[in-house]
């Protein structure tokens, strides 16, 4: 019965295709949830991406965030465009997340919600700072100001923001998938493939 | 009920074009915002280029609204952040009130404040003036992969029915006593049984998505066809072509001049 | 290809899936004719689901394992072509409409185009299809709307149109009615009898054995995976081995193995699977048999029925109205204080809707309820009160004494505990056991006492066997009761089930029945809101119609009076037995 009619087309089977677009909803959604339901400090907005990159693999999870965020520019601000970068970035490192097993282990799980949270502070930098000259219009631009008067430049105020606030966020993002993925009934996790077995 | 993002039912110039036409379009102007010597030509083709533009296409006032709504935070910090703590060693300062701003700062901001309304507003436009599924037919027909159209077209749709279900799942466990309210340790506990039953459900719906999407012969092999046209007349084509010269034509002078 | 050819055949078909220790199809052989409507029955993990999968090929296609025996769909061998190709021939409408709507596109008449889109069927074509689905659905008048803007039955018809636009000869379905009330039942029933007449095979899984006695040419019973009965539904749905197997009979079917048992129906007449079939069966042996007062109801223990005083007048329908029994009387009339009071409730949403419009109501404790109404009167809103997750625009509502404008809904959560509808908002654990354990230790009990009601709320709902499972490694049907078992485990003096019976076997519904009364004997209260009437009818004892935001009925269903029935008949219709008394 080898006979498989999930055709890979793009790397994409029907699985990956019903996944991904449920993980972009989660992601604008649960951002939401968490500010508006239990007014956490936290944004949360990855969750799906990292999901889907652990469950699925890289591609899959390049493919959500940059998605993610068109739509994301599509519904709410066109602003979040040009980010769509970072956003697949942040979907690959998942990806790799889940092909080293890190779901196993929660440490691991911190250790690359931090790795990415560096990560997308040094690629998201350039982007802020000369598309957005530093600023997002939201609290954390108190910190590129404070660090630009420290003498830091607009690049690398933006890039100490982002490495001031993103690598919490990421960590507790992973934390988060972490739980889930380990309360996962077993074939489920065997439908999605990706995340290595214990 | 609102569906298609940020998509407006409304009839003029720009719905009637065809998406590859506007897409090039707002890369020319996203590409002059950048290019063009004057730090306020951002501002300029705002008011040259894309009002009229909107005002042709019967979206002038929510286009306004959205761009401001999106912005206003973004400029006002801008100005106040990198007014007051422009790094650099330019002294001049202009005072306003009690507070000091650098010159150099302001300039900056304003440079990139009047690129933003571009980089913003023409994709804003597009948007407001091309329905989801008939940008996603172009792009598809021009080459983008059919999955990420599909992706991106049933994302869309799902974000409301999510929000209700994020909604369900609330109800459904502060009925079993989930205090969502009180301290920030309280409430951080409530992260799980909120996010967790959201997830695992839309993983087992996935299932029967993907089941549902080899039912309707998406992964088929073959020929596809579509059910409407996305016309693009001759017109369109010859402008979309003068359009990449212009492109070309701005990069290679500003190339020109950084050389002189 | 002509008639006699069967367009599904499976030969000694057996399948397991990868992982598993068991079959889930064992030797199934069947032939089905073209244009005949065959329901497949069973339990609850029976192997329904795998056989409408393997009919389809998404076993072994989707869902891999082992399959030995052959299946023929039209013509085509299932395990040697891909689903791309099967689709062309049969098409799968699963339960969850919800999630077979594409979300690709946004009108109902493209929805419908987007299989035969993917099949590169040129335009014109692609349009007639269109056209001729939606006419068969009767929905053509729909075909701009928003798929998402439909309601459950005029999504569940769009599905359906949608897999008909692929123009497969067979038609396979699987629990279609879970997600509908009567109406939407009813309507399903007409169109596949229309489709079945026009040629199409139709072969689908059900648990209500009622729609499947009205609907079925043929009926399938399945047990632990192997085929038990087959036959038409006259002689399988009355046939002993179903109940043994714990699928249970259609109620016309036991009412009149009742009716049989205290010999008013006599022992050489078969017993009937319809409602007309016991009508009609009735009348015949009406004037020779002898009215005896004071039968059992089915299941009540020693309870009572006086129906015949209540009813005196309806003389010439005596033994009509004899043969159905009656809710079994009051447990001792509820004792202050009451558990919640409604005084005037009022509710508008932010959008605008008045969902309530002055609703004064009291839930002492012991009582059994049932909340009735049809979509829209109101039922949802007035649940969300009961606990303080809505709060009243005008008037009060008091859980345990407290204004709940002045308390949270955890807290009323120590008192009033609802299972809502959709079971999935609710499941997150590893385990049945941390799953149930959630609840309770939420509302702050011991840790011992959290273990004991653990331990009790599992074995009253038979899920002993299922503790250490992942709750999603369950059957669905399963889950709903892990769910409720979640909420049972609160130990709240009051349990809300919303539409408890969805999706569950006969066997199920009897575990929840009891269940049901226990509680009340124990003075906890229970309220159910449904949609099966019957359930409610021989379950509970008092009944409350909303209607349009107000109460229209509040009364008890052994007290039910001419304008109650009436009035009952035109919002949600009756029970069989009431029916039955009523329509001589």
């Amino acid at each position: 019965m080898a006979t498989s009619t999930t055709s890979q087309r793009g790397g994409l089977n029907s699985t990956a295709l019903a996944l991904i677009p449920i993980a972009i909803a989660i992601n604008v959604v649960l951002g939401q949830l968490v500010q508006n339901v239990l007014k956490l400090p936290i944004y949360l907005d990855s969750i799906g991406t990292v999901l889907v990159g652990i469950l699925l693999g890289p591609l899959a999870g390049a493919i959500t965030g940059l998605i993610a965020n068109v739509i994301w520019g599509f519904t709410l601000a066109p602003s979040a465009l040009p980010f769509a970068a970072v956003a697949a970035v942040i979907g690959v490192i998942a990806g790799y997340a889940g092909q080293y097993g890190a779901p196993h282990r929660w440490w691991l799980m911190a250790l690359f919600g931090i790795l990415t949270g560096i990560v997308a502070a040094a690629i998201s930098a350039p982007i802020a700072a000369y598309v957005f000259g530093g600023v997002t219009g939201a609290g954390t631009d108190v910190l590129v100001a404070t660090f630009q008067n420290l003498g830091a430049s607009v690049l690398g105020a933006s890039f100490a923001q982002g490495a001031v606030s993103d690598p919490l966020d990421k960590t507790i993002t992973y934390l988060i998938v972490w739980a889930i993925v380990i309360a996962l009934p077993r074939r489920l996790i065997a439908r999605f493939g990706n995340l290595r077995q214990q | 009920m609102q569906r298609t993002g940020l998509f407006l039912e409304r009839v003029g110039f720009l719905q009637r074009l065809n998406p590859l036409t506007k897409l090039t379009g707002a890369l020319l102007l996203i590409g002059a915002a950048f290019l063009l010597p004057t730090p306020l030509a951002g501002a300029a083709l705002l008011v040259l280029a894309l009002m009229p533009l909107a005002v042709a296409s019967a979206v002038l006032r929510s286009f306004v609204d959205v761009l401001l709504k999106t912005l206003l935070p973004v400029i006002l910090s801008l100005l106040l952040v990198q007014g007051l703590f422009f790094p650099g060693a330019d002294p001049a300062t202009i005072m306003l009130g009690p507070f000091a701003f650098r010159r150099a700062g302001l300039e900056f901001a304003l440079t990139t404040a009047s690129r933003l309304l571009i980089v913003a507003g023409a994709p804003l436009l597009i948007f407001q003036t091309t329905h989801p599924i008939i940008l996603v037919q172009a792009l598809t027909e021009r080459g983008m992969p059919r999955s990420i159209g599909y992706i991106l077209l049933v994302a869309l749709q799902l974000i409301p029915a999510m929000s209700e279900r994020a909604a369900g799942v609330a109800e459904a466990q502060r009925a079993r006593g989930l205090e969502t309210e009180g301290g920030l340790l309280q409430r951080a506990r409530g992260v799980l049984p909120l996010v967790s039953p959201l997830i695992v459900g839309a993983l087992v719906d996935a299932e029967e998505r993907a089941m549902a999407i080899e039912s309707r012969a998406f992964t088929a092999p073959g020929r596809k066809t579509w059910l409407h046209d996305v016309p693009d007349p001759p017109v369109e084509r010859s402008a979309r072509l003068v359009m990449w010269l212009a492109l070309g034509a701005l990069i290679v002078w500003r190339a020109a001049v950084a050389v002189v | 290809m002509p008639d006699s050819l069967p367009v599904v055949e499976l030969r000694d078909a057996t399948f397991t899936y990868a992982g598993a220790a068991e079959p889930a199809l064992r030797g199934v052989s069947l032939t089905v004719p073209p244009g005949q409507i065959c329901a497949v029955v069973g339990r609850a993990g029976a192997g329904k689901s795998t056989l409408c999968a393997l009919c389809t090929g998404f076993v072994p296609h989707f869902y891999h394992g082992q399959l030995n025996g052959a299946v023929i769909v039209n013509g085509q061998d299932v395990a040697a072509h891909p689903i791309a190709e099967l689709v062309r021939h049969v098409a799968l409408v699963g339960s969850n409409t919800f999630s077979q709507i594409s979300g690709a596109r946004f009108s109902v008449y493209d929805e419908v185009a987007f299989g035969p889109e993917n099949l590169g069927v040129p335009r014109h074509e692609i349009v007639e299809r269109v056209d001729w689905a939606l006419q068969a659905l009767k929905m053509s008048h729909l075909r701009d709307r928003s798929p998402y803007a439909l309601s459950g039955g005029q999504q569940q018809r769009l599905v359906i149109a949608a897999a008909l636009a692929m123009r497969p000869p067979v038609l396979v379905l699987d629990e279609p009615s879970v997600q509908l009330d009567p109406p939407g039942t009813e309507e399903l029933a007409a169109l596949l009898r229309a489709l079945s007449q026009q040629g199409m095979t139709i072969l689908f899984a059900e648990h209500r054995l009622e729609w499947v006695a009205e609907l079925a040419d043929r009926v399938i019973a399945l047990d632990h995976g192997a085929i038990i009965a087959d036959g038409v539904p006259a002689d399988v749905l009355a046939d002993p081995v179903l109940r043994r197997a714990g699928i249970g009979w259609p109620r016309p079917a036991l009412i009149a193995e009742r009716a049989r048992r205290e010999g008013r129906w006599p022992a050489e007449h078969p017993l009937p699977v319809t409602l007309a079939g016991l009508v009609e069966g009735l009348a015949a042996t009406r004037n020779g048999t002898h009215c005896e007062p004071g039968h059992q109801r089915n299941g009540g223990e020693g309870e009572q029925g006086s129906e015949e005083a209540s009813h005196s007048n309806q003389v010439s329908h005596t033994s009509l109205h004899t043969l159905a029994s009656t809710p079994p009387p009051a447990v001792p009339s509820p004792a202050p204080p009451p558990l919640v009071v409604l005084k005037q409730v009022y509710f508008i949403y932010p959008t605008g809707v008045e969902a309530l419009r002055g609703v004064s109501l009291t839930l002492g404790r012991g009582e059994r309820i049932a909340l009735l109404g049809r979509n829209g009167a109101g039922k949802s809103t007035l649940v969300r009160h009961l606990n303080g997750l809505l709060r009243p625009s005008q008037g009060t509502a008091l859980v345990a004494g407290n204004d709940t404008r002045k308390t949270t809904v955890a807290r009323c959560a120590r008192h009033v505990g609802i299972v809502f509808q959709d079971v999935r908002n609710q499941l997150f654990a590893r385990t049945v056991r941390d799953e149930v354990r959630f609840g309770p230790q939420n509302l702050g009990f011991p840790p011992d006492q959290v273990e004991a009601l653990v331990e009790r709320a599992v074995d009253a709902l038979d899920l002993r066997d299922a503790i250490a499972e992942h709750p999603y490694d369950l059957p669905p049907a399963r889950r709903r009761l892990v769910a409720i078992a979640a909420v049972l485990a609160m130990d709240t003096p009051l349990l809300v089930l919303d539409e408890p019976t969805a999706g569950l076997d006969g066997a199920g519904i009897e575990l929840l029945s009891r269940l049901i009364r226990e509680l009340s004997a124990q003075n906890r209260s229970v309220l159910v809101v449904s949609h099966d009437l019957d359930f409610c009818y021989e379950t509970l004892e008092r009944v409350i119609l909303l209607r349009e935001g107000r109460i229209a009925l509040d009364t008890r269903f052994d007290a039910l009076d001419a304008t109650a029935i009436t009035t009952l008949d035109n919002d949600v219709g009756l029970p069989i037995e009431v029916r039955l008394r009523h329509t001589g």
